[in-house]
């Protein structure tokens, strides 16, 4: 290998390195990150700035870290650019310098590290170095030895801290700053939630204005800012959140520091300060509503009054029940009066209305509630006297206001007319006089058991009629039915007749007799009505009666048979066989 | 048959068939002690004692003693009163009394008048609606009387039929038939409407709102709103009353669960 290829290569060797590191110089650029205080209270704001120095030609905007327990107030900086031309060995450079610089807030205290931003110059990555800084907390009541105390502070001042529920508290947002400092100005942050009170903004249109004070020995300003009623709207232990201010301040130059008229420029020593005041907890006393009167949340100061625009009216009018609470105290928080109203009205929704001066260090003015009322009726009504009660903290104790009853008079309209367009009156009068009292009904038809009784009624007479109507038809289409239904009815006749021919006629009584017995024999055996003996009709039946019943049968049929030759058959011996023949025919119908 | 003896059958049929009208006849009298409450009442009102005379007349419909009188004057106090919804509720029962169906119309225009919610009203379908009108002006029980009655004619008829000579031709036969099948009918009639009647009632929305939903739980779709007044056809046979819902058919047509929180029910 030859020297010049010894050359080239040693150059090369010597250049690389320097072309392939990424973190240290590019083409002679400077890169470092720096801020302007390393140790600061809480709530002040600190300027981060990102410098790179050198002669370059391409640069990226720095790629910001994230941070941890601070944060950026904005994401876009503010440049500055500055040139130098310079002679180093007679070779012309050129220096151009970039500073981006972010503005950064604590809000909380301790230690923290800015990690490097990261940048691109001339296409390679370049990262500044870290810094750690210190937040100190912005506490007024340290005693320690030793310890710094803040330069400025807020502190949130209560005039009374034990209040009872409803009962104005002034709360003052009170400004301390060291006599070096000037506030140029100073703007509230919003959002403050004072949880479980109600407030309003006090005005008494002064501009803030400084006094002197002394705390742990050194010497403050203080400026009341701001100044709030706080009503507590429930009782208990309650906590107010810090409340937020940003300030501008400029600090007097130090005379004894020779640098800081060299190194200060105009405006260097002016600062954004974010400040809060420390959590303030009050415990507040819960009231107990008097039991003979209506307490209506009314704490402070007031007088309680109430009025009715008319007392006489017609139906139809409108009636105003006007009350009004007036006075100093939680004036926006006072509860509407609940009274009893007469029936017969239609009641509206109430108006209400307020005013309140904010003024003078305290909340005063009056809250008027309109109870809006229409009779629809005429009478005479009564809206009953009642007593409304209000707290007093300064005396401590209620106190009660009666309001008078008013007695109101309504009479019908004597201008109304009832037509049937007359949609917005009820055209309906009241039912009086005799009723006709007639207890409803109650139940079914069906769960009466006589429901039952006659619902079944009708098929049990249709049932009978049908095996009535069915004897009647075999009586008339079956002959030897219908002789055998007859023959009873016969044979009754026929000894009936003969009972009472008996007593003139013996013969012919017999003879009945004789055609009872044989009749009944025939028509139950369905026999030949004649032409048969009296032996032939005891045959037939020989196998029904026994062997007495027969012999009865014969005698009665031979008897009867014979008569005629036997003319001196006595009555008594008649009426016996005639008794004698109905037993027969009795046993006859038992047996046939 | 002997002739005497038809005329026997005769009178001894007509005279059963009497015996069994008379069974039939309710006893009626009068009760004299709902008027002395009613007469109470009716001072209260006059005086503008609402909350007393609201207390008698409710009293007397508890008692079963809703005449139209009281639920005329119930309505009427409660429209004073501007409690709407209570108002159509009574209203509506007393239009269904004839002889105070006007005033009762008359208070229903003015308390839907006055409602800011009007309900749509689907007419329900015409036998729905001959059911309805037969349920409220005859009712089951004077059905299934014109039933038994015509049941009653039947059987006279049979045996007219069956044992006399002169009303022994097809006429007759008819009248039977005919009679027959109007107390089947009639029957029929007076057990449905008793079912309906046992099925569903009628409710009224005497709160300002309620919403009605797909199912029985509040998580389901929402149907459609009902405000104040506005009245549904409520079916016990699909609703969980012991769960605190009703399955209701509303006056448009819909169908849905409400829950019974602000109803007030009557028998239509």
């Amino acid at each position: 290998m030859n020297n010049a290829s010894r050359l080239f290569l040693a150059t090369l060797f010597l250049i690389l390195p320097f072309g392939l590191s990424p973190t240290l110089k590019a083409q002679s650029a400077d890169v470092s990150a720096s801020v302007n205080q390393r140790s600061v209270f809480q709530g002040e704001r600190i300027v981060y700035t990102v410098r790179v120095s050198g002669d370059f030609n391409d640069l990226s905007e720095p790629e910001l870290p994230q941070l941890r327990g601070l944060q950026f107030s904005q994401t876009r900086p503010s440049v500055s650019r500055s040139q130098s031309i310079s002679i180093v060995n007679g070779e012309f450079q050129k220096t151009i310098t970039f500073d981006y610089s972010y503005p950064i807030a604590t809000p909380t205290e301790g230690q923290f590290t800015i990690p490097p931003a990261k940048l691109t110059i001339d296409g390679k990555q370049v990262s500044t170095n870290s810094i750690t800084i210190t937040v100190r907390a912005r506490s007024a009541d340290s005693s320690q030895q030793g310890e710094e105390q803040p330069d400025i502070f807020v502190r949130l001042e209560l005039s009374n801290k034990n209040p009872v529920v409803g009962e104005e508290i002034v709360a003052k947002v009170v400004l301390y700053f060291r006599e070096n400092i000037e506030i140029l100005s100073y703007q509230p942050q919003s959002g403050w939630k004072a949880e479980g009170f109600w407030k309003e903004v006090l005005d008494d249109g002064r501009q803030p204005r400084a006094v002197a004070s002394m705390m742990n020995g050194i010497r403050y300003r203080k400026a009341s800012l701001i100044e709030y009623a706080l009503f507590p709207t429930k009782s208990g232990e309650l906590t107010i959140s810090p409340f937020e201010i940003s300030t501008t301040v400029r600090y007097e130059r130090r005379r004894r520091d020779s640098f800081s008229s060299f190194f200060s420029g105009f405006g260097s020593n002016q600062r954004n300060i974010d400040l809060q005041t420390d959590p303030v907890t009050i415990v507040a006393e819960a009231l107990e509503s008097p039991a003979d009167a209506q307490f209506i949340s009314a704490v402070g100061d007031f007088d309680i009054s109430r009025s009715i625009s008319q007392k006489e009216m017609l139906v139809g009018e409108s009636l105003e029940l006007v009350t009004t609470v007036k006075g100093r105290g939680n004036v926006p928080l006072v509860s509407k009066p609940d009274y009893q109203k007469p029936d017969g009205f239609e009641i509206y929704n109430p108006k209400e209305s307020s005013e309140v001066n904010r003024k003078n260090g305290h909340i005063v003015g009056e809250y008027t509630f309109t109870d809006i009322m229409i009779p629809r009726t005429p009478g005479t009504f009564t809206i009953p006297e009642i007593t409304l009660a209000s707290y007093n903290p300064d005396r401590k104790q209620f106190e009660k206001t009666t309001l008078p009853a008013y007695t109101v008079t309504v009479k019908p309209d004597p201008n109304r007319k009832i037509t049937s367009g007359d949609e917005t009156l009820l055209n309906v009068e009241p039912v009086t006089g005799l009723v006709s009292w007639e207890k409803e009904q109650q139940g079914y038809l069906w769960n009466s058991p006589w429901f039952w009784v006659i619902a079944l009624f009708p098929f049990l007479v249709i049932t009978g009629a049908y095996v009535r109507k069915r004897y009647l038809d075999r009586l008339h289409g079956d002959a030897q039915f219908a002789r055998s239904a007859k023959a009873d009815d016969i044979a009754r006749e026929k000894i009936d007749q003969a009972k009472e021919t008996g007593a003139s006629n013996i013969k012919e009584a017999y003879g009945l007799l004789h055609k009872a017995l044989a009749g009944y024999i025939g028509d139950k055996l369905n026999l030949p009505e004649s032409g048969l003996s009296d032996q032939d009709y005891v045959e037939a039946v020989k196998d029904k009666l026994d062997q007495k019943q027969k012999n009865h049968l014969k005698r009665i049929l031979t008897t009867a048979s014979t008569i005629q030759f036997a003319p001196n058959t006595g009555a008594d011996t008649f009426q016996k066989d005639a008794a004698e023949t109905e037993q027969l025919i009795k046993d006859l119908k038992k047996a046939l | 048959m002997i002739k005497g003896d038809r005329w026997k059958y005769a009178l001894i049929i007509g005279a059963l068939f009497i015996f069994s009208l008379i069974l039939g006849c309710p006893a009626k009298g009068q009760i004299t002690q709902p008027q002395v409450v009613f007469d109470k009442a009716g001072k209260a009102l006059q005086s503008n004692n609402y909350s007393e005379a609201k207390q008698k007349y409710k009293a007397l419909l508890e008692a079963n003693y809703d005449q139209g009188a009281v639920l005329i004057n119930l309505g009427y106090i409660y429209a004073v009163q501007d409690s709407l919804g209570h108002a159509i509720y009574y209203f509506r029962q007393a239009e269904l009394k004839p002889e105070f169906e006007q005033q009762a119309k008359e208070g229903l225009r003015y308390a839907r008048q006055r409602l800011p919610n009007r309900e749509v009203m689907l007419p329900k379908l015409p036998w729905q609606q001959a059911f309805d009108w037969a349920g409220r002006t005859i009712g089951s029980n004077g059905l299934m009387s014109a039933g038994l009655l015509f049941l009653y004619i039947s059987v006279f008829f049979t045996l007219m039929y069956w044992f006399t000579r002169f009303m022994h031709h097809k006429g007759t036969l008819y009248l039977i038939y005919g009679s027959l099948l109007i107390a089947v009918l009639l029957a029929i009639g007076s057990v449905h409407i008793a079912h309906l009647q046992q099925r569903y009632d009628i409710g009224v929305l005497v709160t300002s709102e309620q919403q009605v939903y797909a199912e029985s739980d509040r998580s389901s779709s929402v149907i459609s709103s009902a405000y104040e007044g506005y009245s549904f056809t409520i079916d016990y046979s699909k609703s969980k009353p012991d769960e605190g819902w009703y399955y209701v058919r509303l006056s448009n047509g819909m169908f849905g669960w409400i829950e019974d929180d602000g109803i007030r029910i009557y028998e239509a």
